[in-house]
């Protein structure tokens, strides 16, 4: 038997306000619910990562801020370019060997330079997104998570 | 030994002043140690126990209030089909903001289609649908999240395939319309071989 019974008597005349709710039905109703919400939960792990571009679109008698001592990281095609400055860059094909290529100059980067903790990146538009992703992912694994600035990747 | 009729007992006072009765009460001026054993399970531990109604209820709706918690953005994001988002191993955890999607065939925020990427080929400026549907998100903030600042986080859930070329140019109307902080919605795990 479910339902809600009311208590008609008492309160001088006025119907009480007071309610019983029949305890099994609750019940049933709450399990009903876990077994719902377990069996169409979603268990796979996302997650996300983090970049910053900056405020607004340059104007075009302004020129846009270029990091002068930040770590750039060109995305093309062809392969990837790491360094500081034109004259640093250092070229990385690509490959099957691009992303331990990568990890192992960006940890160097990282090592001689512990105070950086800003990293831009400089995609060209026929690059795939899922090319981008793993350079963050890289970013990632040397420098750690941008949620506990310990990074922070900013787009070009 | 006289049976007594049921019914309210005789009391008496006690030496400290409570009711006593005044004849003999089983198990109690009887302890009748053999029945209470048997009566208790005949010295095996009893199978019956009792539930607290209370805290099991308690219990059901946190679980309850979790599971459906966990529903929020992971959910939405993994609603959408024909997107495959990339997989690797190192990530923040997601969180909870509007949902630009980018696929092969369309361009949704928050699943309303804005534009396709065909359309955007051309396009250099704002996509003004857009710019419209991420500052009414901005205007609508204060209210939906009272007490928090406005960080500008967009959530970016992007098909693996789509190039850079279309994704800047939403993500320049998102920074356009104040959202700097974009949050690229990705799967945990090991990088898929086919994907190296």
């Amino acid at each position: 038997m479910g339902g809600v019974s009311v208590d008609s008597g008492g309160g001088g005349g006025k119907k009480s306000v007071d309610a019983q709710i029949n305890m099994v039905p609750m019940i049933d109703l709450l399990v009903s619910c876990i077994a719902f919400l377990l069996m169409t939960a979603v268990w796979t792990q996302v997650g996300s990562l983090q970049a910053q571009q900056p405020h607004g679109a340059p104007s075009p008698d302004q020129p846009q801020d270029q990091p002068q001592d930040q770590l750039k990281i060109q995305i093309s095609p062809t392969g990837l370019r790491i360094g500081v400055n034109a004259t640093d860059m250092r070229d990385i094909n690509h490959g099957q060997q691009q992303w331990d290529e990568l990890k192992r100059l960006l940890d160097e980067r990282h090592r001689a330079n512990q105070q950086n903790r800003e990293v831009w990146l400089q995609p060209d538009g026929a690059v795939s997104y899922q090319e981008i992703i793993r350079v963050m992912d890289t970013v990632y694994e040397v420098y750690g998570l941008a949620s506990r600035n310990e990074v922070t990747i900013r787009f070009l | 030994m006289p049976v007594s009729k049921p019914g309210k007992m005789a009391h008496k006072t006690g030496p400290l002043g409570r009711p006593v009765a005044a004849k003999p009460v089983l198990f109690h001026a009887l302890p009748l140690q053999f029945a209470q054993k048997r009566l208790r399970g005949g010295g095996h531990k009893g199978v019956n126990a009792d539930l607290n109604l209370t805290s099991m209820i308690d219990y059901l709706v946190i679980t309850v209030v979790f599971l459906l918690s966990q529903f929020g953005t992971q959910q939405q994001i993994q609603s959408s089909a024909n997107l495959e988002v990339p997989q690797v191993p190192h990530a923040d955890a997601l969180i909870s903001a509007p949902i630009v999607s980018i696929s092969d065939q369309a361009v949704l925020m928050d699943g309303q289609r804005i534009t396709t990427p065909r359309e955007l080929a051309g396009v250099t400026d704002r996509i003004d649908r857009l710019y419209e549907r991420l500052d009414q998100a901005k205007r609508e903030f204060p209210v939906l999240h009272p007490g928090e600042t406005f960080q500008g986080d967009i959530v970016f859930q992007i098909d693996r395939r789509v190039s850079w070329q279309v994704i800047k140019t939403v993500a320049k109307t998102c920074a356009l319309a104040g959202f700097t902080r974009l949050n690229f919605a990705i799967t945990k795990g090991n990088v898929p071989a086919t994907n190296e």
